[in-house]
């Protein structure tokens, strides 16, 4: 080991302060794409989420233990080969996961073992720096590095916080553009090897002026191989504040929206989701003000103004909205809806903290697959919405699936509504491939009522009275705060399932 | 060696839980929407950074101070849950509680005999604690929130009297 920095090489300590500062900007700004990224490619559920931040992780722990034991010669070796990988982001690592599909059995161990190595190419060389500065810049004393160069480090983590900020509901072409330069200039004040610094923007250069091309390109033969979806073509892809928002059209032209990786919708499901969650609770509720948490297509608003004298429309992720208005529902459908208003606000903030009572509320937002999205399907959130409901007022919400008489997601959500509720009636769609539930104190509607207005739709729908659902839920736990055991057994379940299961 | 190793990791995993906690608790009492998270990612950094440069603050302090931060906030959103001032409020328990953070490496500095061991030992600990927060909060729900910070923090300052005793030896 190349014990320190010679005098010369150290430069001066001013150098290694804006170093640092940079590449603490670095961290936070590979951090936020690694996470974003490789959550879609390999789906994102919340243990999706904990995998790759705990691999990004893992990068800086190498990065760290091998910090002091590289030469100052091999560091810089090191440190320009990663440079230089990093201008391969972000289509080298979606086309060699798209490559793991075509492995059979060994895909789930390649695409965990292109997660772990890609990890240390994103984090584990910036975790070298402080230790080395701490170690071998020699102006000041010890503990006084530590103080300087650690501040630095954590305020350009604060500034690539910021730039991470701007780069929200825009591609991951805009933050990788910011952040290249910034990497060319870490590598220059690293190594001080100017041609190989001009040759990573010469390259840099090349590469961004086709980024846009290629970020969809990749996309598009990620949703092709890995999502089966045929003749892929990626319509919008941006990185909202929550998750990666993409639309993608297949060879038959019809849209899917992806959220981090998940299939949200399909064109063709929205018809039977939208009757369901929708329609059929407002045109048996007629609602005098309704409202709809979630729907970020807002395909659901035009299907339930006609029944409504005021509606109201609450989704808290821009990046979904601006998708949903250019794709899924498009202006000239909004415009007509005079008594209709749209807020940017989490559902449960938006149930707390305004005033109005509602005569219906239809719950439209995503399976529990992460934390925040399981808390809208507890006990608790259920109670907020039952405390801004009339007397009669209903709330709608889709089940994720077909409630059966187990405990899973179905039977747990609808466990959580019958504690809330004095009467929930679910009803069985096979057109959409799910069930849906309607809760109330009292429900202003029946059985019956339920099937004169369906039949026409769907002639077999299986409709489960309220003095008929708790058969449906003697095994099933409610999903509460304290119970939302669900997003890791059922995560996890869907995770080795999709890439170890090899019956 | 070891019992530095230990205190490092657990420090780190006391770190990771206590901010996922924090992250937690205001999701649920205040809001999900992005600044939530901004608050207490900025806020922890703010923390960290004050920490590096406070003097006379010795490891019992710190630890205590993160941990009653905490649950000071915590009591704070059980009774003024969905308030925008709440949340403002929390950010300054979250700058507080991380202000060991900061001051744990200077202090744990001079202990290692080089810099990158100690950055390794908390960020095991920290990568620990990501897991340990998930699978905690998912199966024990607000028990885990409650528990775990304070858990937490008893097993530190026991650690850290065991290095003091070590040390003074």
């Amino acid at each position: 080991m190349d014990a320190a920095l010679e005098p010369r090489q150290t430069i001066n300590s001013f150098k290694n302060g804006i170093l640092i500062f940079l590449v603490g900007f670095c961290l936070s700004v590979t951090q936020f794409v690694m996470v974003r990224d490789f959550v879609t490619i390999i789906y994102g559920e919340e243990v999706a989420i904990i995998l790759v931040t705990a691999a990004f992780f893992s990068g800086l722990s190498i990065g760290y233990l091998f910090s002091l034991r590289f030469s100052q010669r091999f560091f810089k070796v090191f440190a320009l080969v990663l440079g230089f990988l990093h201008l391969t982001f972000p289509f080298s690592y979606r086309y060699l996961a798209a490559w793991t599909d075509a492995l059979g059995d060994e895909q789930g161990f390649v695409l965990l073992l292109l997660l772990f190595v890609y990890a240390l190419i994103f984090s584990s060389l910036f975790a070298a720096f402080l230790p080395r500065l701490i170690s071998y810049d020699n102006e000041w004393s010890p503990e006084l590095r530590l103080k300087i160069f650690y501040t630095l480090e954590l305020l350009g983590f604060c500034a690539g916080f910021a730039a991470v900020g701007w780069s929200m509901n825009k591609p991951v072409s805009a933050i990788l553009l910011l952040y290249w330069p910034v990497l060319g200039a870490v590598l220059f004040l690293a190594t001080g090897k100017r041609y190989w610094t001009i040759g990573y923007f010469v390259v840099g250069l090349i590469v961004g002026f086709y980024l846009d091309d290629l970020d969809k390109a990749s996309s598009a033969y990620l949703y092709e191989k890995k999502h089966g979806k045929h003749g892929a073509k990626v319509l919008y892809s941006v990185n909202s504040p929550y998750q990666k928002v993409e639309v993608i059209e297949d060879y038959k032209n019809e849209k899917y929206l992806y959220l981090d990786g998940l299939l949200n919708l399909n064109e063709g499901d929205l018809k039977y989701l939208n009757f369901y969650i929708a329609r059929i609770p407002a045109e048996l509720t007629r609602p005098n003000n309704a409202l709809i948490i979630g729907n970020g297509t807002l395909s659901s608003a035009p299907v339930v103004y006609p029944f409504s004298k005021r509606l109201t429309s609450v989704e808290l992720d821009p990046g979904v909205l601006a998708a949903g208005k250019r794709f899924f529902t498009s202006q000239d459908k909004l415009a007509p809806l005079k008594n209709w208003s749209l807020f940017v606000d989490d559902g449960k903030h938006f149930l707390w903290t305004q005033t109005e009572f509602y005569d219906l509320i239809i719950m439209d937002i995503p399976s529990p697959l992460t934390i925040q999205e399981a808390v809208l399907h507890t006990r608790e959130f259920y109670s907020l919405a039952k405390e801004r409901l009339t007397e009669n007022g209903v709330l709608a919400v889709q089940l994720s699936g077909p409630l059966q008489k187990n405990n899973r997601t179905p039977a747990r959500v609808t466990a959580a509504l019958a504690e809330v509720f004095d009467e929930v009636m679910v009803i069985k769609s096979s057109k959409a491939d799910r069930s849906f539930a309607y809760a109330s104190q009292k429900l202003p509607f029946k059985k019956e009522d339920m099937k004169n207005l369906t039949k026409g739709f769907e002639p077999r729908l299986k409709i489960i009275s309220p003095d008929r659902v708790h058969r449906y839920l003697k095994r099933a736990v409610p999903l509460s705060i304290n119970e939302l055991d669900l997003v890791l057994r059922r995560g996890w379940e869907r995770f080795t399932d999709r890439y170890f299961d090899y019956d | 060696m070891i019992r530095r190793a230990t205190l490092a990791f657990i420090t780190g995993l006391q770190f990771s839980v206590l901010q996922f906690c924090f992250l937690a608790i205001l999701q649920i009492n205040v809001s999900s929407a992005y600044l939530t998270y901004m608050t207490v990612a900025f806020a922890w950094m703010v923390g960290s950074v004050i920490g590096m440069w406070v003097k006379r603050l010795t490891s019992w302090m710190g630890v205590v101070l993160g941990t009653l931060a905490f649950y000071f906030v915590h009591i704070l959103l059980t009774f003024f849950p969905f308030s925008y001032l709440a949340l403002i409020v929390s950010a300054v328990g979250i700058s507080v509680a991380a202000i060991w953070a900061g001051r744990f490496f200077v202090v744990m500095r001079s202990r290692f005999e080089s810099p990158d061991k100690m950055f390794f030992h908390e960020n095991n600990g920290f990568l620990l604690g990501i897991i340990l927060f998930f699978v905690g909060f998912t199966t024990l729900g607000s028990s885990f929130i409650i528990f775990a910070p304070g858990v937490g923090g008893i097993s530190l300052l026991y650690l850290n009297r065991l290095e003091f005793q070590e040390n003074s030896l």
